[in-house]
């Protein structure tokens, strides 16, 4: 009764999940049957006879695949956050399933602990963490619910700690657990799969452990840009829904030492989002959209992105904020 | 007059009934491995209830002639299940030779003789795959009393 309630709740979410024709097991639920034919001759007659008819039912496997999908290493600078690991979930069972998922950057093996931070969907489907709008996980409550052979991109974040220095790597891990069950292969859950068809646990126990790992670098530039998203739904609260408002920040900081001349900043306006006109400002002074003589534009210099030019940022002088507005479409 | 007919009608419908006297029963197993009390793995034979992909299913069909009168020219025959991709003949009873079908039950013959045509409409030999129709073809006569199986396994995709 409790996973049923907590599936109904997750449905309402509708993630955009792919569904691609991958292993294809049969269906869950699937009636199997068989029936034989016999012909003779009896002193000249032919006669035909068939079996009974044999039924067997397709039980659901309970299996999945968690494969962390940076190529490498995610390349951070010491003191940044919530950088993002992507992994990819894949249903590889014969019916649909929920899991649930937890980070852990606490692990041996690397030479610092990132600090985890959280865990968020890839509510656009673009396969890319968009600060906004791919929304927080949240335990029981949007578990990504997978049908068979589908999957979906996982963004794990963690907080680089300051005092990382150049070449380090920190590992972090996301696990996945089927929500109908985990256990030793083949543990039977009657009645819990599918459509009240038995479930049985599939070759990796139904839950899967994944790494990733960040490698720390210098910065090139000396400069380090925070990105910072705050969500206002039409509704008065903050759900990533379409009308909400993004207010997106870019905080500057020089990192380095010295003064890094000509800082120029670019933003691509996310997927499925409108830039609201006029928003665009650089330390809460308007900028206007137009190319000309102020610091900023919104699509002159590069076509759907906005191009600040904030000038000269030293070390330990005050950081400068872009901020602007998009609309969820 | 009417009534004349009917109980002869009746007659012959009870006579081929009578002589049609070979019966078939189908059973589905899986094999699983227990260990006993001395520590040795033992294979044993379970009705296949239920099922997952990548499990094997033994198909049994037992046969008994419970008639009175000899049968000739027997052959028993079993589509491949869907969902399902033939593995190997299980058993065959002494005498019978086995044809298989890998176009729907047209055309039955041993499987190295069979072939199917690729994605260009060229024949290319027949596969496990391919095949949708086990057969087994008697020799000999089936005596009163004479009984026995055939079997074959088949993998659920």
């Amino acid at each position: 009764m409790r996973l049923a309630s907590r599936l109904l709740l997750v449905a309402a979410f509708s993630l955009p999940f792919v569904t691609c024709a991958l292993a294809d097991g049969t269906p869950a639920g699937t009636d199997i049957t068989s029936q034989a034919t016999i012909n003779y001759t009896i002193t000249g007659t032919v006669y035909t006879e068939l079996s009974n008819t044999v039924t067997t039912s397709v039980a659901e496997v309970l299996d999945l695949s968690l494969v962390w999908q940076d190529a490498a290493p995610v390349e951070v600078p010491p003191g940044i956050l919530g950088q993002a690991l992507a992994f990819r979930l894949t249903n590889i069972g014969n019916g649909s399933d929920a899991y649930s998922l937890v980070g852990q950057s606490t692990l041996g093996g690397d030479d610092f602990d990132p600090v985890l931070a959280n865990i968020h969907l890839d509510t656009n489907g673009n396969s890319r963490f968009d600060p906004g709008i791919d929304e927080l996980y949240i335990p029981g409550g949007n578990d990504p619910v997978l049908a068979a052979d589908a999957f979906t991109l996982l963004f794990l974040l963690n907080d680089i700690p300051p005092n990382a220095t150049v070449g380090q790597l920190g590992a972090s891990m996301l696990s996945a657990a089927s929500n109908t069950g985990v256990g030793a292969p083949g543990t039977v859950f009657v009645g819990a799969g599918e459509n009240g068809v038995d479930a049985m646990v599939g070759a990796n126990g139904g839950n899967l452990e994944t790494q990733g790992s960040y490698r720390i670098v210098a910065l090139s530039a000396q400069v380090a840009i925070l990105k910072s998203a705050v969500v206002a739904d039409p509704f008065g609260g903050s759900q990533p829904v379409a009308g909400a408002i993004i207010t997106y920040a870019l905080s500057v900081i020089a990192t380095g030492t010295g003064i890094t001349n000509d800082v120029v900043v670019s933003d691509a306006i996310p997927l499925n989002t409108t830039y609201n006109p006029g928003t665009l400002m650089l330390n809460s002074t308007p900028v206007t959209d137009a190319v000309d003589g102020d610091p900023g534009d919104m699509g002159g210099t590069t076509p759907g992105t906005i191009t600040v030019s904030i000038g000269d940022v030293a070390v330990g002088g005050p950081g400068q904020t872009i901020t602007f507005t998009v609309t969820i479409d | 007059m009417n009534r004349a007919i009917i109980v002869t009608v009746l007659v012959l419908l009870l006579g081929g009934v009578a002589n049609a006297s070979v019966e078939l029963n189908t059973v589905a197993l899986t094999e699983i491995t227990t260990t006993n009390e001395t520590g040795q793995e033992v294979t044993s034979l379970v009705p296949a209830g239920k099922v997952v992909p990548g499990d094997e299913v033994i198909y049994t069909i037992h046969f008994v002639n419970s008639g009175t009168e000899p049968a000739s020219d027997v052959v028993i025959t079993n589509p491949i299940p869907d969902h399902m991709v033939f593995t190997k003949v299980e058993s065959s009873p002494d005498g019978a030779s086995v044809s298989m079908s890998a176009d729907g039950g047209s055309r039955y013959d041993s499987p190295r003789n069979l072939t199917v045509e690729d994605a260009k409409g060229q024949p290319r030999p027949a596969k496990a795959s391919d095949f949708t129709h086990v057969r087994w073809i008697f020799q000999n006569s089936l005596e009163p009393g004479a009984e026995g199986n055939v079997s074959f396994r088949a993998q659920l995709q």
